[in-house]
Order: structure tokens, then sequence, then C-alpha cells
């Protein structure tokens, strides 16, 4: 078994073909690229609701890393498609998040406000457990690991992929 | 041929087709079964495998080989899967991800889709997808062993079967068999009976109304048909025996009854022969008794001349003696007396020499016909000396023959009987061929032809009736039957010219118009028997 090998994996399979964005070295940059690589694999477990399906997936990246973020989410995921829907990255700052379908949230970035039950936020490993979001990256040890807030998934009428759901740990007091 | 009874057969064939049945029945059921399991297998294992793909594809993803293992580590409640590992296919190539139990040690994972049956595991691999991209592959071990209990049992229950089935076949063949058995064995030994003593008026009892029964009725019924055959066939041959036997009675009536007619008949002709025989010896005699009239017609002439000239010439001597006695005798008395008896002397020598010399013609004719002997003759000379004999017939009737033969024909034959032949084919023209007519004209003329001459008698009378003609020379054919005819005259002229002139004759005739009897003759007779008809 390679157990402790899991980020390169992550990484390797997720910038297969980022070409270029492997260029970055440190540390810093690496858990960017781990973090574009979660919010992309995060995206391939969402099941849409069917009117959206005919639009191109936007994923919003908010916060003060969602540049150099979405930079490189947006060079992991060209070319490739989700569920058969081509993939729109935004990182801007006048997003209109109404036309986004997940949105991650970095430092600095302001809580989830929205109350549209399509909408999902991923709370980033900088930012603050938001209560607004359905899933969070959290840092634990060298490893990331992803927590669910229960309460949300009962109001969002986006459905998540089992798989996933089994590998998320509820948030703290759910 | 093998010797085996009937029961052992019933037996055999019954528990050959127990065992065959279960046999087959147990193969069969083994067969579905397995496949049954084997295809519910790799349904409920690829809808297994299904799952797992899904529910480590995020595990998978996201590089949590401990939620994978967790994953997989819950298969361990299902006790039919004995393996599972997940590999990662999402960088070049394929890498062990997670496991669970311990693979079939020669089992070797080959990353494609497949599902392969060893003998105590279901090996399955199907890819992990995750947006119809794959991800991974995911290995299945499935145990075989339930199915294998599961036949087992099936084995020990169709053996328990086997052994209750086979009992009960043996049971049910015994009881077959003697069912079946004992109208038979009653049947062989009334037929062993029927063989030995010939009593077809034996039967089997029949005592089921079964096709046994029904065999039994039949076998019966033939015994009715076989008794019934036997008893007419011996009335037949007893009516064959009395038929036989009246039939052989008849037989030797008949033969006696031949023999007797045989008999008759032979006597018959050996009577018909003789009177044959007699009618021509006596044709013979009434031709030499014309024969004999005819000498007497011939001779009578100058044998009266002489009497009348010896008589006469006696008066005169008698008067001339007693002229003489008295002396009265004158010269020219003398002289007139030797003058007539000059005449008178000359006169009957010439009438007696006629005389004799007519009856040496007549020995000479008599001779022949009565000794048919062969000699050498002028053909001219006897047919004339027979015709001489012959033509007093005529007299008094205006009836002409003319002979018409070349002077030079010698023949070495039979003078009697060819005289016979002429004087028969005469009077068969004077009585039969002019009868009732005064006139006619009989030819008798010839001619030399090499070694033969042909003589024809021709005659212009009455002809010979067409219905006789075919039967002419036959015995006893006659147009004057009853009436004097003897039937005889033609035969005897067509056996003496065949059998001893050695010729052949036919005849040409129209009714009315007269006949032509052709006689072909050698002139040299072949040396035969004569034979007397």
């Amino acid at each position: 078994m390679r157990k402790g090998v899991g980020v390169s994996m992550l990484l390797g399979a997720f910038l297969l073909v980022s070409n270029g964005a492997g260029a970055q070295s440190d540390a810093g940059q690496q858990f960017k690229q781990l973090q574009a690589a979660w919010i992309y694999n995060i995206a391939r477990f969402i099941d849409y609701p069917p009117a959206q399906k005919t639009q191109p997936l936007r994923i919003c990246l908010m916060g003060n890393d969602a540049e150099s973020i979405g930079a490189m989410l947006r060079q992991g995921v060209a070319g490739r498609q989700i569920q058969q829907r081509a993939i729109e990255v935004s990182s801007g700052g006048n997003n209109e998040l109404t036309s986004c379908q997940l949105i991650y949230l970095t430092a600095g970035a302001s809580a989830a406000s929205s109350s549209s039950q399509q909408l999902l936020y991923i709370s980033g490993p900088d930012h603050s457990v938001d209560r607004g979001s359905l899933f969070a990256l959290r840092l634990q040890g060298n490893k990331l690991e992803l927590l669910l807030n229960k309460q949300i998934l009962q109001q969002s009428d986006v459905r998540i992929n089992p798989s996933l759901l089994r590998l998320a740990r509820p948030m703290e007091g759910q | 041929m093998m010797k085996i009874s009937l029961s052992a057969k019933v037996v055999s064939s019954l528990v050959s087709l127990v065992l065959l049945a279960l046999v087959s029945l147990y193969i069969s059921i083994t067969y579905h079964v397995s496949s049954a399991y084997k295809n519910k297998q790799v349904a409920e294992s690829s809808a297994m495998a299904e799952l797992l793909g899904s529910m480590v594809s995020a595990p998978l993803v996201f590089a949590q080989q401990e939620g994978a293992e967790m994953v997989l580590a819950a298969l361990s409640t299902d006790p039919a899967v004995t393996f599972a590992a997940v590999y990662d296919a999402q960088n070049s190539g394929y890498d062990l991800f997670a496991s669970y139990g311990s693979v079939d040690p020669d089992m070797v994972f080959r990353p494609e889709a497949s599902e392969q049956f060893t003998e105590t595991s279901l090996q399955m691999v199907r890819p992990i997808l995750l947006d119809g991209s794959q991800i991974g592959w995911l290995h299945l071990q499935t145990s075989l062993r339930p199915l294998q209990l599961q036949l087992t049992e099936l084995s020990k229950s169709m053996a328990l079967a086997l052994v209750i089935a086979l009992s009960g076949a043996v049971l049910l063949a015994i009881l077959i068999t003697r069912s079946l058995l004992d109208p038979l064995l009653r049947l062989r030994a009334t037929s062993s009976k029927i063989a030995e003593t010939k009593d077809y008026s034996l039967r089997v009892e029949q005592k089921s109304a079964d096709e046994i029964g029904h065999l039994v009725s039949a076998f019966n019924s033939m015994l009715d048909d076989i008794e019934g055959f036997v008893q007419e066939k011996n009335d037949r041959q007893q009516q064959i025996q009395q038929l036989n036997a009246q039939l052989e009675d008849k037989v030797n009536e008949r033969t006696r009854q031949l023999e007797s007619s045989m008999t008759q008949l032979h006597a018959t002709l050996q009577n018909l022969q003789l009177a044959q025989r007699q009618m021509v010896e006596q044709e013979k005699l009434a031709s030499l008794g014309s024969l004999v009239a005819g000498v007497a017609h011939e001779i009578n002439t100058p044998v009266g001349v002489a009497v009348t000239m010896s008589t006469t010439f006696a008066e005169k001597l008698q008067q001339f003696l007693q002229k003489v006695s008295a002396g009265q005798l004158r010269r020219a008395e003398l002289a007139e007396f030797e003058h007539d008896s000059v005449e008178g002397l000359e006169l009957l020598q010439n009438s007696l020499g006629k005389a004799a010399r007519l009856i040496q013609s007549f020995k000479k004719v008599a001779v022949d016909q009565t000794s048919e002997e062969r000699r050498e003759f002028r053909l001219d000379e006897v047919v004339g000396e027979v015709m001489r004999t012959l033509r007093h017939q005529l007299k008094n009737r205006n009836i002409q023959y003319q002979i018409d033969l070349p002077e030079d024909v010698l023949m070495d034959s039979y003078p009697g009987p060819l005289g016979q032949v002429i004087g028969n084919l005469f009077n068969n023209a004077v009585i039969h061929g002019f009868d009732g007519l005064d006139t006619g004209v009989i030819q008798i003329c010839g001619r030399v032809d090499g070694q033969l001459v042909e003589l024809q008698v021709i005659d212009n009378g009455r002809g010979i009736a067409q219905k006789l003609l075919h039967r002419v020379f036959e015995p006893f054919v006659t147009s004057k039957l009853g009436q004097g005819g003897s039937g005889l005259g033609l035969h005897i002229v067509h056996n003496i010219v065949l059998n001893i002139l050695g010729g052949e004759i036919s005849v040409d005739t129209q009714v009315e118009q007269g006949a032509c009897f052709v006689l072909k003759l050698p002139l040299v007779a072949p040396i035969k028997e004569v034979r007397s008809e």
C-alpha cells in the first residue's frame, strides 16, 4: 500500500494535463494546486439540477487567493468536462454569484450569504468555517480533509455523490 | 443367442431406465443449478462491483486509501466475497490502491473487464468510472463454495432418490414380471402340450381383461381357427382319399373298357384287313372273270366257224361217201367235193388258227395277271392284248377305244400288274365314266420322257365329282356304293403303280367333261417285293 503519497497522487492526477502548473515548487503553490484539484474533484461528485445541464459549469472563486488558485484551476480543467459540461472558472471580484454553480471561498472572502438553494459553497482551508458553506476544506496534519455541513445539505437542492458524502466528515457540532 | 429370462430383462430394463432417468435428471439439475447459480453470482457480483466502484470512487479520486479500505472492509459481512481490490488507473498504468481478503494463488490480475470462473471462485474485473471516465479497476473474487455445498447436498438427495427409485423399480419389475409371466407361462405350457399331443381343443384360461388377457384371448381364438382348419383339412383329406379311391376304380374300369375296346378294334381291324384282302382277291377274280368272258367272246367266232365248217364238211363227206358206196358219184361231184373240202379245210384251219392265237394271247395275259412275273415286253403289245380281252364290254354300246402308243417302247417291268392297271382304268371309264351314256371315246396314249413313259387313259364321260376327287384313290370310295361297286378299283391301281411299277398316278377331271388318268412309269421298274392287295 502506498499510504502517505495521497497528495502527490491527487496532484498527479489533476496536473496530468495542467501543463506548466507543475512548475511551481514551493509549498504555498503546491497547497494552492492541491486546493484547485480538490475543487475540481468535488465538482465531479455533484449531480447538478437538470436545468443547468445545458450550460457550462461555472466555478467561481472568491477571496484573497481566488486569482492564483483560479488560475491553477483554470489550467487544470482546460480541455476537460464535467458531466459533459464545459467548465468555466471565474476568479474576478465581480462575480455574479447567481451564475455560479460552485463557489469556493478563500481567505478574505465574505461569508456565504446567498439564499439560493442551488448554489454550492465550499470554504477553503484559509477561510473561516462558514456555516453557510456545504463543504469546508481543512488542513489536518499534512492532509486536507473534507467537512460536510449536513444542515446545508438537507436544505440544498444539489445532490452529492454518496461516495463523497461517505468521505466527508461532519462539521463540528453536527 | 443369450439365454436371459424375461424377468431379468424386465428388471434390468426398469433399473436401467430409472438409472438413466435419474442420472439424466441429476446432470440436468446440476447443470441448471450451476448455471443459475453462476448467472446469479455474476449478476450479484456485477452489481456489487458497480456499487463498490461507485463507493470507492471518491476515496480513489481524493486518494483517501483509508476510505477505500473501509468500504472494502464492509465486505466482511458477505462470506461469499473472499477478495476485493481497487486499482488506481488515473495515471498511466494501474496501481493497487486498496484491497480486502486474499486472492487465489493462481490468479493474476489483468486490467480488462472480465468474469472468469475457476474451480472455487468467480474472478470479476470491472472498471471504476466517474463521470464516464475510468479512474480505476475493481477486482472482485467471490467463492463458489456455496454452490459446491449446494451441489453436494443435491448429490446426496439424488443418491437417496436413486436408491429409493431403484428399489421401487426392482419391486415394480418383479410385480410386472409376475403379472406378465404367469399368463405367458400358461401360454407356453399350453403351446408345448398342443405341439406334443396335437390336441387343438386345449385352451388357456383367461384371468384378466388387460393386454395379457387380450393376448390369451387372441391365442385361444387362434387355436379355434387352427382347430377349424385342422378339422377341415382332415375332412378334405378324407374326401380326397375317397375321391382317389373312386377315381382309381373308375380308371381301372375305364382301362378295362379301353382294353376291351382295343381288343374289339383289333379284331375288327383284322376282319377289315381280311375283308379288304378278300375284296382285292374278288376284284382279281372279277378281273379274271372278265378276262375269261373276253376270251370266250373272242374265240367264239372262229370256233363257231370251225364247228359250222366241220359240221358242214361232215354232212358233205357223208353225202360223198354214200354216193361213192352207191356208185353214183360223178366226176363233177368229185371235183366239187374236192374243191369244197379244200376251201372248208382252209377255212377251218384259219378259224382254228385264229382261235389258237387268241388263246395263246389270252394265256399270256392270264399268266401275266396271275403270276406278276417281271419280264421285258413291248408296251403297245401288252396294252393291245389287254384291250382285246376287254373290248367285249363295249358290245352293244357305241363306245370306241383308241390306242395311240409308240411301237418301240420296251419296258422291263411287270406286265401283269400293268395290264390290271389298264383294265381297271378301262372298266372304271366304262362303268362310271359312261354310266347312262351310249356314246363315248376311251383313249390310251403315251410317250417316252427320258427313263419314264407317260401313259394317259382319257375318257370323255361324266368325270369325277369334286367331293370324291381328293379321296378317289382311297379304298372303298365309289360313286356306285350299294350298286355293286367295291370302291377298290382305283385304290388297287394306286397301290400297283406306286408299290409294284415304281411310278406315280394323278387324275385331272372336269364334271361332265371326262377324266384323264396320267401314269408316269419308269421303263425299268424298281426291284421290289411284289405285294398284292
